[in-house]
């Protein structure tokens, strides 16, 4: 019997099926977009809008996030750049844990009848802006960051590599083993013409890469980017007559919670929480979008999710299970690794993308239809249900084809 | 050019004690009165059972290395010349495994660090001996 965080048995889930992301939208991923958040969130959210078939004035309840600097056009100002009537807002500060926090928030507000339509958007100049500013944060060691700045820990690269260390020591995974997935994902970021790094890698060249906080290689490290993604919740009854066929939005869970140590994630809660709801358990997924920001992060949600048991991320990866063409693919578009650092909310679009009727459509493929072949298509044969999940596997959903 | 110094921890009515502990060269965490559960981080309240009444007990400056990292890139110019460095999480002994504090790892070869290897806690002073941070050493006969 799966139990909630105070112990009531979880039966039906009253969100399943019930809400679907309609619209998808972006602008390009760079490292200098030349435009403020605010422009870029209004570009992004402008192609969700018209991918939808909706009308701006349509739009009623707009939700975005950010980590500890509100660095993405805020809610309240992008409602007034776009002359929007707004009925509910979200402005939360929980960072890449949020992808799916966001979305399930949308849907929540659809469902409860406080919105029509909600507009999801994460705007973002990290790479020319927010770079900048990492010496002056690390400068500063007020709150949680006195019990690390102070001793030269100011980057998420050198806390994350405690992840990996403690993982290394506890199951074996091995430097190699993010290699090789660190070269599946730019393999798929190959195929994806939005992706920002389209140079192939191999394992030498992940092995011979600078140190930048041991075990963590540079190629180890997500990128920063400038960018904006958006999408577009509604209600499963109005998606049905919207442009494109629906993807349903199956299940969702974001949960807090302690961790017996840094070898796992919350997503040891919110896993099971979230395949209750969708009645579907791992071995049905077709793909997974995984929260990636160092590469041991997005092992441990591949074990944390039940892809693989757990400590078996490394043999698992070294044997190509999270490539396109094997079991389940892992970040078909490239991850924050390899596409962009669109705090995943990117994730959540590649996701859209591989469940629609014509799958992506910035691959490589011309002509309209999938090839499968992978020196041009990265769509997944026919899918279903795919998982997307956010940082330390804090919020999550399963999202399923019309 | 004067480099600009490295960050000074800003504590806060939580953290006070535990600052004020390194000054005297001691590790002090709060132990709940009413449930006996040591704590970390600092804070007012009891995760366990919600007592707003602790001691700051003094604790056995010794411990195991719980997690590490090598750190060989800085964004804060001042950390520039310490790298690589070990940046490390203790577990203290005989606190149930609940207080995990951080601090550099010095005296060890990078190779021979082991999750679990017994340290102890050595005092550092930094900005000329106004702040005092904890750090940690191998405990003595335990490398090979």
């Amino acid at each position: 019997m799966i139990r909630s965080a105070v112990g009531e048995a979880v039966l039906d889930f009253p969100l399943r099926d019930k809400t679907a992301i309609v619209g998808i939208g972006w602008t390009p991923f760079s490292r200098n977009s030349g435009f403020t958040t605010l422009t870029l969130a209004c570009q992004a959210g402008l192609r969700a809008i018209d991918d939808a078939g909706l009308q701006p004035a349509e739009i009623d309840g707009v939700v975005s996030y950010f980590y500890r600097r509100a660095d993405s056009a805020a809610p309240r100002r992008l409602v007034q750049a776009l002359g929007l009537t707004c009925n509910f807002h979200i402005f939360s500060d929980p960072g890449g844990t949020w992808n799916c926090g966001a979305v399930l928030s949308a849907a929540m507000l659809v469902h409860a009848g406080m919105c029509r339509n909600v507009l999801v958007v994460r705007a973002r100049n990290t790479y020319s802006e927010s770079r900048k500013l990492r010496a002056q944060i690390g400068s500063t060691a007020v709150g949680d960051d006195q019990f690390t700045h102070p001793f030269g820990e100011h980057l998420a690269v050198s806390t994350y590599a405690h992840f990996a260390t403690a993982h290394m020591a506890r199951y074996g995974t091995t430097s190699l083993d993010f290699a090789h997935l660190a070269v599946t994902q730019r393999k798929n970021a190959l195929l994806n013409t939005k992706a920002m790094m389209r140079k192939p890698i191999t394992l030498e060249d992940h092995q011979a890469s600078r140190m930048i906080s041991y075990p963590y290689r540079l190629l180890d490290c997500c990128q920063q980017s400038d960018g904006a993604v958006a999408l577009i919740v509604t209600s499963a009854e109005q998606a049905r007559d919207l442009r494109h066929r629906p993807v349903y939005i199956m299940a969702g869970a974001a949960s807090v919670t302690a961790t017996a140590g840094p070898w796992e994630t919350a997503g040891v809660h919110t896993a099971p929480l979230l395949y209750q709801r969708a009645g579907i358990g791992p071995a049905d997924l077709d793909f997974a979008e995984l929260y990636d920001p160092f590469t041991l992060m997005c092992m441990l949600h591949m074990e944390d999710f039940g892809l693989v048991e757990k400590g078996g991320a490394g043999e698992w990866v070294r044997a190509g299970g999270n490539r396109l063409d094997a079991a389940l693919p892992v970040n078909t578009h490239g991850g924050l690794l390899s596409e962009a650092h669109i705090h995943g909310l990117n994730h959540v679009v590649e996701a859209v993308q591989q469940l629609r009727p014509g799958g992506v459509v910035d691959d490589l493929c011309s002509g309209g239809r999938h090839t499968y072949d992978r020196t041009e298509c990265r769509q997944v044969r026919d899918p279903q249900f795919g998982l997307v999940c956010g940082e330390e596997g804090e919020s999550a959903l399963i999202l399923r084809s019309d | 050019m004067e480099r600009p110094a490295k960050p000074l921890p800003v504590p806060d009515l939580d953290t006070l004690p535990f600052w004020e502990a390194c000054t005297r060269h001691e590790i002090r965490a709060q132990q709940c009165t009413q449930c006996q559960q040591f704590r970390w981080p600092p804070q007012a309240i009891c995760p366990d059972c919600h007592s707003f009444e602790a001691k700051w007990q003094q604790i056995q400056p010794t411990a195991s290395l719980y997690s590490y990292t090598i750190v060989h890139h800085v964004a804060v110019p001042a950390f520039e010349a310490d790298v690589p460095f070990v940046s490390a999480r203790a577990m203290m002994e005989d606190t149930g495994g609940r207080v995990i504090i951080p601090g550099r790892l010095r005296g060890v070869p990078f190779e021979k660090i082991y999750i679990g290897m017994p340290l102890d806690v050595v005092f550092e002073e930094i900005s000329g001996g106004k702040v005092i941070l904890p750090s940690f050493r191998p405990r003595t006969g335990s490398l090979p």
